[in-house]
């Protein structure tokens, strides 16, 4: 059974940039024949780095990850712009 | 970094892509004395700079006070603004000079705790009972959020920046003033860290 080694390491950070769209079509080619050659030889560690990442982007991007600005701080943020436009702004240089 | 400056050489609006014509015909109205103009600029950019901010930092009134930062520069800086150059990338940019700047201050550190203190730490999603996917993802992402939280600065900009703001390498380098490969780096250690985090959880 194949284990991870030295190299692995340099392979999962291009599993990262892989679902990033980060690597062009050779290497994203390359890459997914290398993962699929170790999961045949038992090892399975990018397979699952792979399957991680997506469930982590899943989360990062899913309604329940949204953020909300709570209205006070838009409010809040406003006028204190508006104030310090209407105290000292004149255009180019101002 | 000097995060206040925006660096661009080039003139002339005709072949810009619409967005920036856009942002570029905005400031330059600003710049003139029409003050519409400025909160038209408010109105598209507050929203996306108090969320980026929010995720930088972890605290709303930090948030609120950077963003304040960004805009003012804004004002300063519309006149000398190169067509070219992207506003959004450059408010990001301003933005994550001013996050950093502000996590290596420890009195607003302090402060940020003390208020996690009084208000109970970060705002947590509530989709709880919609459902088993829907409670299991809220789970999760409340987890990331405060495995995030949790990273090296660095690092936790890049993963926002990546992951909620959906921004390319190259982008991400702009604004953080980060070479290309430092920041696929950081993208992969963040990556990683809330990996483990949330597999300490059981909850990959």
């Amino acid at each position: 059974m194949k284990k991870p080694g030295p190299g692995c390491d340099a392979v999962k950070e291009k599993v990262s940039m892989f679902l990033d769209g980060e690597l062009c079509r050779e290497e994203a080619g390359k890459l997914l024949e290398r993962i699929r050659n170790c999961a045949e030889e038992g090892c399975r560690e990018c397979v699952e780095l792979m399957e991680d990442l997506k469930k982590l982007r899943e989360a990062c991007r899913c309604p329940e990850a949204g953020c909300f600005v709570p209205p006070e701080v838009r409010e809040n943020l406003k006028a204190r712009l508006m104030r310090i436009m209407s105290g000292g702004h004149g255009g180019a240089g101002a | 970094m000097d995060g206040s400056r925006n660096s661009n050489g080039m003139g002339g609006d005709a072949a810009l892509p619409p967005d920036k014509r856009r942002d570029y015909k905005l400031l330059k109205r600003f710049a003139g004395g029409d003050e519409k103009a400025f909160v038209e600029i408010y109105e598209r950019y507050s929203e996306r700079l108090l969320k980026y901010t929010y995720r930088c930092m972890g605290d709303w009134q930090e948030a609120e006070d950077v963003v304040q930062e960004v805009f003012v520069q804004v004002m300063k800086d519309a006149a000398g603004f190169e067509p070219k150059a992207s506003l959004s990338t450059w408010m990001y940019r301003i933005a994550t000079f001013m996050c950093a700047k502000r996590h290596r201050d420890r009195g607003v550190r302090k402060r940020i705790i003390e208020r996690e203190l009084a208000a109970g730490t970060f705002d947590r999603p509530a989709a709880e009972n919609e459902g088993e996917k829907a409670a299991e993802l809220a789970e999760q992402a409340a987890a990331v959020k405060e495995a995030v939280a949790g990273l090296p600065y660095e690092q936790r900009t890049a993963f926002v920046l990546r992951e909620y703001e959906d921004r390319s390498y190259g982008e991400i380098a702009e604004i953080t003033g980060a070479e290309t490969g430092t920041v696929k780096s950081r993208i992969f250690r963040a990556r990683q860290a809330v990996r483990d985090e949330m597999k300490k959880r059981e909850l990959l």
